[in-house]
């Protein structure tokens, strides 16, 4: 009885010192590209005074965690393909594979020794990229923050993970396919099938159903593509390694699947399989389903864009089904004459499309659910309509700008809207959400892309008479959802809506709300700026002045408010006359509602006291943005309540 | 010694070997003939271990081959195009060799670099096709197999390689007992050669003979008898293979052992008997007829 297993190891080693030659070139092309990582992160730091380090070494800390995904993670993962293709190659090559499984070296042995070689590989690329990176930072001086160090070498087990699941996945493509030209089109088709597949049907149920906003998760869709799972995943979760746990699972996850598979199907390969142009029909289905899928997708999606028809979107999807069946017969068989025998998996593609637009058609996915008011915390409107004869512009509503605030925790600002917690507001809303939805409904049931989507995007062009938009954001515990819609007020019950619309967003109980009032409490001073007789004069005033200051901003707060709820605002328009208020910087404050958790400094807080819009404009004549006066002025036209106590304050100070 | 039992190997919907049964016993030299697509590359592939056969076995010393590090570590296998590595030179792929053939002799190896005219150190890839084909049977000996499989070994080589490439197998032969599996369409080139001789035509062994008895058990015969002869006479006198005439001359070939013809001839007086020889063509070309094949067709 002979033992195998006396050799394995010995085999698996000379398996991988068979390898070290692709590996030793795959680490040349990498170094070669290191090589451009210290200029880059050169220019990068030198495009600021020294100065800038101490104070915002975090951004340093976010730049070199960017350089590394730039120049280490990328050029890791063409190392990852191209070792893929160099180690297992062979399988395409009768004359190669000859050679190798005639040696005394059992499959499982073969393969091991291949992996382990290009996993080394990649491991020294992923600590060259490391290393390069701390000693950069290290000769960086004043650079204290040491958390880059944790953050470098938290990369380096991304970029292992990323490359890692990247190569295992290219090693099982081309197990399974039988040429180089086949490996790479099936390769780009599984990677781009699920994550673009699920892209456009997010759009087409954009386009088919009002009111409706589709968000993907980067893993969600990205979990069947390794190539590029790791990129995103870094990219969108940012630095947080709690962000980066589950990118990290995912990874994981994938690594085991696709070495597993590899392994299984490597062992099991035929040999007889290389440049066997009809070997791997089962996996070959796969690519034919994906490519036809996809390409009728685009296609579809295409023709949309550019005939804006139905006609045209299905048309679309033929034409891109019927290319990618073309092209796919010629890929693996040189000639069309079995194009028909080898459809089956081409028209599943196309099925696959007609599906999804069945689904959407008739609402069973995409159609937006209203939650129950008990699950409701809170509720954020905007609402705003415009009437154009032709040349004028006539606003109403909220369009103008100063219920929101951008707040900076970090370099990625995020917006955040006045909310209002009120019950009976959250009872009206609700009731207003559900009576939009049902008018949609009974206007545009069964659903399809052109019929909602063409009347959507006309009303960007403006060349309709009338238009309003809806916007309601209804938190719940579980998070936010964010339903959109705009028509024109002649459609369905659009003016009954928008009047609705409108009673909700400018009582008290949603204005009192306000992002600005709490920021009042801030107020350090203002500063006053007179222009008559053709002289700009600037005065400055310090609240601190002020005998009792908190009954001042009490009462200017007070103003404010019934400014925004006894009439509509206006824009200062005239600089002449207006107060600039200035805020204590220093210290945090809390966000009126709770809606963003927590404390944020004052300096990372953008948002308007004043309205940005007229309720009338001519856009041709009056660029609006400029009309609206810098952020936090202040007049007797957009505020004067608010101007009237400002103008007191002066005076008592003035005494 | 190696066994083939009822061995099937399809491709996809094409069966490339079909109940394919072979016994080669230690130290004996089989010739494999056939035309393209005859399974001979096949049959050596699948005795390299690197196809699976699909039905029957393949043993050498009682041991399946596929999978079998044991046994394919004393099977070597040289493909009609040998592949080297990159960049290789005879001595690294020598090297390579020597990390997975546990037998690999270096004293072997020396031995054959002395014999046969090429450079070690130079570049394979600069090599012409001759030499590349000797530098694949340099690294394939050295590795000391017990069975050494070639296909169409002799493609490219001048006729003084040829000559000397038969010698080191032969001596390989003599000293070690080494058995050899040799394929090609060439007949001319195993008649002085093999053992024996094995005819694949449609992945089906058609016929497998020792070529000794091949060619002792065949002659030809050329005759003028006194008397016409008819066709079914002869057949009745003797084991007759083929029946040519030309006026009163018959060529005849005959199977059976010479002596026993000689009589049977001498009982007929003819005017005029001639044996002559047979090349081991023309015993197969007799044999197919025989057996109702054209072998112009299968083989050439």
């Amino acid at each position: 009885m002979t033992s195998n297993k006396s050799s394995a190891k010995s085999a698996v080693f000379s398996v991988f010192r068979t390898q070290l030659y692709s590996v030793r070139m795959g680490l040349a092309l990498f170094a070669l590209i290191l090589l451009l990582l210290p200029t880059v992160m050169t220019i990068g730091f030198l495009s600021d005074e020294w100065n800038w380090i101490e104070r915002y070494s975090d951004r340093i800390v976010s730049q070199v965690h960017h350089i590394i995904l730039c120049c280490g993670l990328i050029p890791l993962l063409v190392m990852a393909l191209v070792l893929a293709i160099s180690e297992f190659g062979y399988l395409h090559k009768k004359q190669k594979l000859d050679y190798f499984h005639a040696l005394p070296v059992r499959r499982a042995d073969h393969y091991l020794g291949r992996a382990l070689a290009a996993l080394m590989a990649i491991t020294c690329g992923a600590l060259l990229v490391c290393l390069g990176q701390t000693v950069v930072v290290m000769s960086i001086p004043g650079m204290v923050d040491t958390t880059v160090y944790g953050v470098i070498w938290f990369d380096f087990v991304m970029m292992v993970f990323s490359a890692f699941a990247a190569y295992l996945f290219a090693v099982m493509v081309t197990v399974l396919t039988a040429t180089l030209w086949e490996m790479l089109f099936s390769l780009l088709a599984v990677s781009a099938a699920f994550p673009l597949m699920t892209a456009i049907t997010g759009i087409i149920i954009e386009y088919s159903i009002p009111m409706c906003e589709v968000h993907y998760g980067w893993l969600e869709i990205t979990v069947l593509s390794p190539f590029i799972t790791g990129i995103g995943g870094i990219l969108v979760s940012g630095m947080e390694p709690e962000a980066l746990l589950p990118v990290l699972l995912t990874l994981a996850v994938q690594i085991l699947v696709c070495g597993g598979l590899g392994f299984w199907f490597f062992c099991k390969r035929h040999s007889e399989l290389a440049e066997n142009s009809t070997a791997h029909t089962r996996f070959k289905f796969v690519v034919r389903f994906a490519a036809t899928a996809i390409a009728s997708f685009v296609g579809s999606m295409t023709l949309l864009w550019i005939t804006n028809m139905y006609a045209g979107y299905l048309i679309g999807a033929l034409l891109g089904a019927a290319l990618a069946w073309l092209v796919l017969e010629l890929i693996y068989t040189h000639s069309l004459r079995r194009m028909v025998k080898n459809g089956v998996p081409c028209l599943a593609g196309l099925a696959c499309f007609a599906v999804i637009n069945a689904l959407v058609a008739f609402g069973l996915i995409g159609v937006p659910g209203v939650p129950e008011t008990d699950s409701i915390n809170a509720v954020s409107m905007d609402c705003y309509a415009q009437l154009t004869d032709g040349e004028t512009y006539t606003l109403y509503g909220q369009y103008r700008g100063f219920d929101y605030a951008t707040v900076y925790t970090d370099e990625q600002g995020r917006s955040v809207q006045m909310a209002s917690f009120d019950e009976a507001l959250i009872q009206e809303s609700r009731d207003l959400l559900q009576a939009m939805l049902d008018d949609q409904k009974a206007l545009y049931f069964p659903y399809h892309p052109t019929q909602w989507g063409e009347k959507n995007w006309s009303l960007v062009q403006q060349d309709v008479q009338s238009s309003y938009y809806v916007g309601i954001t209804v938190y719940t515990e579980e998070g936010e959802i964010r339903y959109d819609y705009r028509n024109q007020l002649e459609v369905g019950n659009g003016r009954e809506v928008f009047a609705k619309a409108q009673a909700i967003t400018t009582s008290s109980a949603y204005v009192q709300n306000n992002i600005a009032i709490p920021l009042l409490d801030l107020l350090e001073g203002f500063t006053y700026e007179s222009y008559s007789g053709g002289t700009y004069r600037t005065y400055q005033y310090n609240l601190a002045g002020l005998e009792d200051r908190d009954a001042a901003i009490e009462w200017l707060k007070a103003a404010y408010l019934e400014d925004l709820t006894s009439a509509e605002p206006q824009p200062a328009l005239a600089i002449e006359n207006c107060y600039y208020l200035e805020f204590d910087e220093s210290r945090p404050i809390t966000l009126q509602g709770g809606i963003v958790d927590g404390y944020y400094p004052a300096d990372g807080i953008e948002c308007w006291l004043a309205p940005q819009y007229t309720p009338d404009f001519d856009p041709e004549k009056v660029d609006p943005y400029m009309t609206a006066s810098s952020d936090w002025y202040i007049n007797g036209d957009s505020l004067p309540r608010t101007f009237a106590v400002l103008e007191e304050i002066r005076n008592e100070l003035d005494k | 010694m190696i066994e083939i039992n009822g061995l099937l190997k399809r491709f996809e919907t094409t069966t490339a070997l079909q109940n394919v049964s072979l016994r080669i016993e230690d130290g004996r030299i089989l010739g494999i003939v056939g035309s393209n697509g005859a399974g001979k590359s096949t049959l050596l592939r699948t005795l390299a271990g690197i196809y699976q056969p699909d039905e029957g076995s393949v043993c050498v010393d009682g041991e399946a081959v596929y999978e079998n590090t044991t046994v394919k570590s004393r099977i070597y296998f040289v493909p009609d195009s040998p592949h080297f590595e990159p960049g290789a030179t005879l001595l690294s792929t020598a090297k390579l060799n020597a990390a997975f053939f546990p037998h690999f002799s270096w004293e072997k190896y020396k031995r054959l670099c002395e014999t046969f005219p090429l450079d070690p150190k130079k570049r394979i890839s600069a090599m012409s096709k001759g030499m590349q084909r000797q530098a694949a049977l340099i690294a394939a000996l050295s590795t000391m197999p017990d069975v050494l499989l070639l296909d169409e070994v002799f493609d490219g080589l001048d006729p003084v390689m040829r000559r000397l490439l038969k010698r080191v197998i032969a001596g390989e032969v003599a000293d070690r007992q080494m058995t050899v599996l040799i394929a090609s369409h060439n007949l001319r080139e195993l008649e002085d050669f093999c053992d024996t001789v094995g005819l694949l035509h449609q992945g089906g062994v058609l016929l497998e003979k020792e070529l000794d008895e091949l060619k002792l058990g065949m002659h030809r015969v050329q005759v003028v008898f006194h008397e016409s002869m008819t066709d079914e006479a002869l057949h009745e006198r003797f084991d007759l293979a083929a029946i040519n005439r030309t006026g009163s001359l018959c060529t005849l070939v005959v199977r059976g052992e010479k002596k026993e013809i000689e009589r049977e001839m001498a009982a007929l007086e003819p005017q005029f008997c001639e044996f002559l020889a047979l090349s081991l063509e023309e015993v197969f070309i007799s044999e197919m007829e025989a057996v109702g094949y054209d072998f112009e067709q299968i083989v050439c």
